[in-house]
């Protein structure tokens, strides 16, 4: 049986206020609030290498238990870090984070990609997604009037 | 006045966001969408019309009651969906970026 899943890729910059060793250290650092492992209720990481793996329950806003699982693909400091992740809200199949940083002066662009995402009415959020959005818009427009 | 307009003019404001909350629960009668509200029905009325100018409501005459009922199209055409990780995603960047910024101007302080 084939499996066809319908997928989409997201992609995220945003330019960070420090040099790209920095930033790419922090990105594995759970320490840090920032990193997708901070505020885990249960982690795995140890030192990421190619082929190291990694574990991590997340707690959502609703209260529900989400695990995640991945590994290591691709490590090169300070530019590049890429791992697999999986989680619910991937039906359980591998999507692929790769995280780039480039050094803009005293800054860092950082561009997320996260591929391979179920498109899907389980991956894609309603309202608190619509709600979290807008009020990001609606501050902007504040902001510019 | 276009949609992007007259959708963000009418979510601008607290009380409306927190009618609109009230909504997506499900279709309501004025009196019960003013009553866990500080505000005189006259307000909450007002509320209504601006969300309803908007296309975020729709109103349903029942006999004596209007049934205010939430219609999430306009908001969908303003922000789409939004994926489950661009929303995680968002949260994480910017508590780095705030992380960054907090630390370089420690160090740039005299």
């Amino acid at each position: 049986m084939t499996l066809k899943l319908k997928t989409m890729d997201l992609t995220l910059k945003r330019t960070l206020p420090a040099s790209p060793e920095e930033v790419f250290d922090a990105w594995t650092d759970s320490d840090n609030p920032g990193t997708p492992f901070s505020g885990s209720k249960k982690l795995i990481l140890g030192t990421p290498k190619v082929d190291s793996l990694f574990y991590f329950l997340h707690q959502s806003e609703a209260g529900d238990a989400l695990p995640h699982f991945g590994r290591f693909t691709a490590i090169d400091r300070p530019r590049k870090i890429q791992y697999t992740w999986m989680s619910r809200h991937t039906r359980g199949l591998e999507s692929t984070v790769t995280v780039t940083f480039e050094k803009k002066g005293e800054d860092t662009a950082l561009t997320l990609n996260h591929a391979n995402l179920p498109d899907d009415e389980m991956g894609r959020m309603h309202d608190p997604g619509w709600n979290h959005y807008l009020g990001i818009l609606e501050e902007q427009v504040k902001a510019k009037a | 006045m276009d949609t992007l307009t007259s959708v963000l003019g009418a979510i601008s404001h607290p009380s409306r966001r927190a009618i609109l909350a009230r909504l997506a629960a499900g279709p309501a009668r004025v009196t019960e969408i003013a009553e866990p509200f500080d505000m005189s029905l006259n307000a909450v009325s007002k509320h209504l019309k601006v969300l309803e100018g908007a296309g975020l409501v729709r109103r349903e005459v029942q006999g004596r009651d209007h049934v205010i009922e939430f219609q999430a199209a306009p908001l969908r055409q303003v922000a789409g969906w939004v994926h489950e990780y661009e929303r995680f995603w968002t949260e994480r960047l910017d508590r780095l970026e705030a992380h960054f910024a907090a630390k370089r101007k420690r160090k740039r302080k005299p």
